[in-house]
């Protein structure tokens, strides 16, 4: 026997299968009671980053950092925004891109959500990141409770 | 509502709380998951295809597909563009179709012999929905309460005062991503290399897209570490426009009920 609740759409029976909720089937959720938040909206301000031979052309700052206390490896979702022209990146921010690039993006691992500022030439070029990316950037994040990979898989993911 | 359910998050009224607050409500849709699967990939021909999983679901679905051994979400769609999708050539990738979840065509050999986590989501990544919009406005911060209402499948003794939210299939603890909009839309030189949706919430909604075949027979994996367009919203609407180069595509989209602009 089943166990669980089902809805059905309207005007329609329990009958025929077509549930507007069953509880059988999950969905992606975000904890709202969390410390620290797993569901939050913050500004972060990136610094000037210079990616050159000395360094291996790469440079990565931490933003921002947060505790998640799950389980496992949370999927992620976040939203950049540059709040004076209404842009809304999902998942990387570009301040610069090309034969090197100059963005903002996000790490979770076993332990820790982290916003990354990175200024990377991909081990060939050199780039100072532009004066932008010392500005304000909006972001909305969601630490969902739905894992990506169990918390024996330790490295980080980005 | 005449007939139905409904339930808030915590600590909010139900007449209160904003569409993106409702844990439930049985008159729109929520982003469900139908399966989720850890796979041992093996050897991948360079071409042809090679299945990663048979959901049979007899609609074209949203997924992902997150590399657990490269740490990454794999999101191939190998595409040359032109200026008009007449000249977008798809070359293959990680694809989904009514039956089946694939890699076909180009093959990226590098994925041979890994792990992944595979998620296929209940919702048609080819369908035109389009949510009722009830109350997007005023807004109050979600608040703890001693009063929910909770759903699981576990049938321990104490499944229901398990503290991880993932154990539950509802919580009013937890929000969960309604959908306000699913759809296709095309870009090229004939749309001024950009795609225009309405979503009349009142405020930027948060978003996922997907590559997909202009004839909707297959989708790419949804990306949420890096969507290849950028979103210029507005209270109404949502313009995509190319994120490193004009953007020349077809494309499924979903829209969630949740503000990109407020965490509540």
């Amino acid at each position: 026997m089943k166990y669980g609740i089902v809805t059905t759409k309207e005007n329609e029976t329990a009958d025929n299968g077509r549930f507007a909720f069953d509880s059988s089937i999950p969905r992606l959720q975000v904890a709202v009671d969390k410390d620290p938040k797993h569901l939050d909206r913050i500004r972060v301000l990136g610094n000037n980053q210079d990616a050159n031979a000395g360094n291996g052309y790469y440079i990565e700052e931490t933003l921002f950092s947060a505790k998640h206390g799950l389980p496992y490896i949370p999927k992620v979702l976040v939203y950049f925004n540059n709040i004076f022209n209404n842009i809304y990146n999902v998942g990387r921010y570009y301040y610069t891109f090309g034969a090197a690039d100059d963005y903002l993006t996000y790490r979770v691992d076993a332990d820790s959500f982290k916003i990354v500022h990175i200024t990377t030439g991909y081990g060939l070029f050199p780039l100072t990141s532009s004066a932008q990316s010392a500005g304000l950037i909006q972001i909305k994040y969601m630490i969902l409770s739905n894992p990506v990979a169990a918390i024996t898989d330790t490295a980080s993911h980005a | 509502m005449a007939n139905g359910v409904e339930i808030s998050q915590q600590g909010i009224g139900v007449d209160q709380a904003l569409d993106s607050q409702k844990v439930l409500d049985t008159r729109w849709r929520y982003f469900e998951i139908y399966k989720e699967i850890e796979i041992s990939i093996g050897d991948i021909p360079s071409g042809g295809s090679y299945t990663l999983y048979e959901h049979n679901l007899g609609f074209v679905p949203f997924f992902e597909c997150y590399n657990i051994t490269q740490n990454a979400y794999m999101s191939d769609f190998v595409n040359f563009n032109g200026p008009s999708l007449a000249q977008w050539t798809i070359l293959g990738g990680l694809v989904a179709d009514n039956k089946k979840i694939y890699f076909w065509g180009t093959l990226d050999g590098s994925y041979s012999n890994t792990k992944v986590l595979l998620r296929v989501y209940n919702v048609n990544a080819m369908d035109e929905y389009t949510a009722p919009i009830v109350a997007v406005g005023p807004k109050q911060i979600s608040k703890t309460s001693s009063y929910g209402a909770k759903v699981t499948n576990r049938q321990e003794a104490d499944a229901l005062r398990d503290p991880e939210l993932s154990h539950f299939t509802m919580n009013t603890k937890g929000k969960a991503l309604a959908l306000q909009k699913v759809g296709t839309v095309l870009s090229d030189v004939t749309t001024g290399y950009q795609a225009t949706i309405d979503h009349n919430l009142g405020s930027p909604p948060i978003y996922l897209m997907a590559y997909m075949k202009p004839d909707k027979s297959f989708i790419g994996a949804l990306n949420p570490s890096f969507v290849p367009v950028i979103g210029i919203s507005t209270n109404t609407t949502m313009k995509f426009n190319g994120a490193q180069a004009a953007l020349i595509g077809a494309f499924s989209y979903v829209i969630f009920k949740e503000f990109a602009d407020f965490a509540i």
